[in-house]
């Protein structure tokens, strides 16, 4: 008797395991086919959504946890230089990059901005290799080759526009990421802007590959600097204005735009 | 005493069976791109429809004209409120029916007045976008998402936007995240919000409308 009864209850719990798998299978089916569930859809819909945002949630916590944040000991040292910064964006390099966009016409400023990042050939291909990306540092070589040469020293970038070679944005802040050397903490820099404790050391490791550096007259050094810096910002005219506009805090806004833009760059 | 009944080991074994059959259906079905693909169709009818109305020679003269028409059609691109829900993290849950309806409502300003300008700068004429990648989530709870990585090319300057689209309860595809060079917005509000740990929803609110201009 008692065999038939665990019998009858093994049955009946199959069949509902059963049912239920089927019931979650056609859930899992394009939707038109559930017609014959609609009332259970329906009801299920509040309870859905919840159980959405709970995924959702989940979903982001993780993520929180392994990337967004970073920490901020020096909060109020970073929010000093993010205050002079965001004046001198106003007050100076705006306003010259805005002088300079209207006298030198766009084709030169392309020229030019193409003319520095040739220029930075060394850094790149030298974290290429550092990362082993092989085949990276050998489409960097290819671009430089071909610019320096039929792109006449730079100022046409040749390999991308007519071989479809992209550049890659590596530098010694990715690789030492990439060597499992964490952030630190958040840094502002005065004038260089949003920066970390391992990205500040990158830097300045990058600053031996820049041709710039050795430059002999150190006035040429810096004019050469500075123009580089006013090209490319007169191409981002309106971008950090925008940031600012749509921010509830533009300090956390920008924090957290440079620590989720880095990390999209060290996944690369 | 403790062999079990020959119809009971054969049910065991056909549920099992069954089970296993069904599971990996399933995930055949969760890798199936079919879904994705036409996620990504739509996104591309979408952008189209957005560049045809940030072209538009007439629109473009009423500079307010323009932003209502482009606002308008935010609501047929994005899902304002995962959206929101993804800004505002747990927060979210402290907010009433009422005060999610006007977050979502100055929230949405705030992404079409930030978001639209970005596609309209400078040379229209030479916009291009590029579909570069398609990510496709696992599908959970009947709801599909994926990440549509784009480019967005004007002259050599590349911009990489990738959309997070959804697809909840049979509706259309929507946009419910954009990430602009690897930057996700709502997890840039949803830090900036965490940050803010004493504000209530009002004052949440009340701080959303002063950045809204529309």
């Amino acid at each position: 008797m008692k065999k038939l009864q665990a019998c009858m209850a093994g049955l009946i719990l199959s069949l509902l395991f059963c049912f239920t798998a089927l019931a979650g299978q056609f859930h899992a089916l394009e939707d038109d086919r559930v017609i014959f569930l609609p009332q259970l859809v329906l009801a299920n819909a509040d309870t859905q959504m919840t159980a959405f945002e709970d995924d959702l949630f989940d979903e982001y916590e993780d993520e929180a946890q392994q990337a967004q944040m970073v920490a901020d000991p020096l909060y109020y040292f970073n929010y000093a230089m993010y205050g002079v910064n965001d004046f001198l964006y106003f007050y100076a390099f705006k306003p010259l990059a805005q002088g300079y966009k209207f006298v030198v016409p766009t084709v030169a400023r392309h020229g030019i901005k193409n003319f520095f990042h040739n220029l930075l050939f060394p850094v790149r291909f030298v974290n290429c290799l550092l990362q082993g990306k092989g085949q990276a540092a050998g489409e960097e070589f290819s671009s430089f080759f071909v610019n320096s040469t039929i792109g006449i020293l730079g100022f046409n970038d040749f390999a991308q526009t007519h071989m479809g070679l992209e550049p890659h944005k590596e530098d010694l802040g990715q690789t030492l990421a990439t060597y499992h050397i964490g952030d630190g903490f958040y840094l502002v820099l005065p004038v260089l802007g949003p920066s970390t404790l391992r990205d500040t050391v990158g830097r300045v490791g990058d600053m031996f590959g820049n041709p710039v550096r050795y430059v002999s007259p150190w006035e040429l050094a810096w004019g050469l600097r500075s123009l580089d810096s006013i090209n490319k910002t007169s191409f981002r005219i309106g971008d950090y204005e925008a940031l600012k506009a749509a921010a509830v805090d533009p300090y956390v806004a920008i924090r957290n735009a440079y620590i989720q833009n880095r990390r999209s760059l060290i996944e690369k | 005493m403790n062999t079990r009944h020959p119809l009971a080991s054969l049910l065991i074994t056909c549920f099992i069976a069954v089970t296993f059959l069904l599971s990996f259906t399933a995930t055949g079905a969760a890798q199936d791109p079919d879904w994705s693909r036409q996620a990504e169709s739509s996104l591309k009818s979408m952008v189209d429809e957005v560049l045809v109305i940030i072209k538009d020679p007439e629109l473009a003269k009423d500079p307010k004209s323009h932003e209502k028409a482009l606002y308008d059609k935010a609501f047929d691109i994005f899902d304002f409120q995962t959206f929101s829900m993804l800004a505002l993290g747990p927060k979210y849950r402290k907010f009433t029916d009422h005060q999610r309806e006007e977050f979502i409502r100055y929230f949405s300003k705030l992404i079409s007045q930030t978001y639209f300008p970005k596609l309209a700068e400078q040379d229209i004429t030479n916009l291009t976008v590029d579909y570069v990648k398609n990510t496709p989530m696992k599908v959970r709870r009947k709801i599909y998402r994926t990440d549509i990585l784009t480019e967005l090319v004007r002259k050599d300057l590349e911009v990489p936007i990738t959309y997070r689209m959804i697809r909840k309860n049979n509706q259309p595809w929507r946009v419910y995240d954009i990430k602009i060079e690897g930057v996700s917005m709502a997890a840039n509000y949803r830090e900036q919000y965490r940050q803010q740990i004493s504000s209530t929803p009002d004052e949440i609110i009340a701080q959303l409308k002063e950045k809204v201009t529309l």
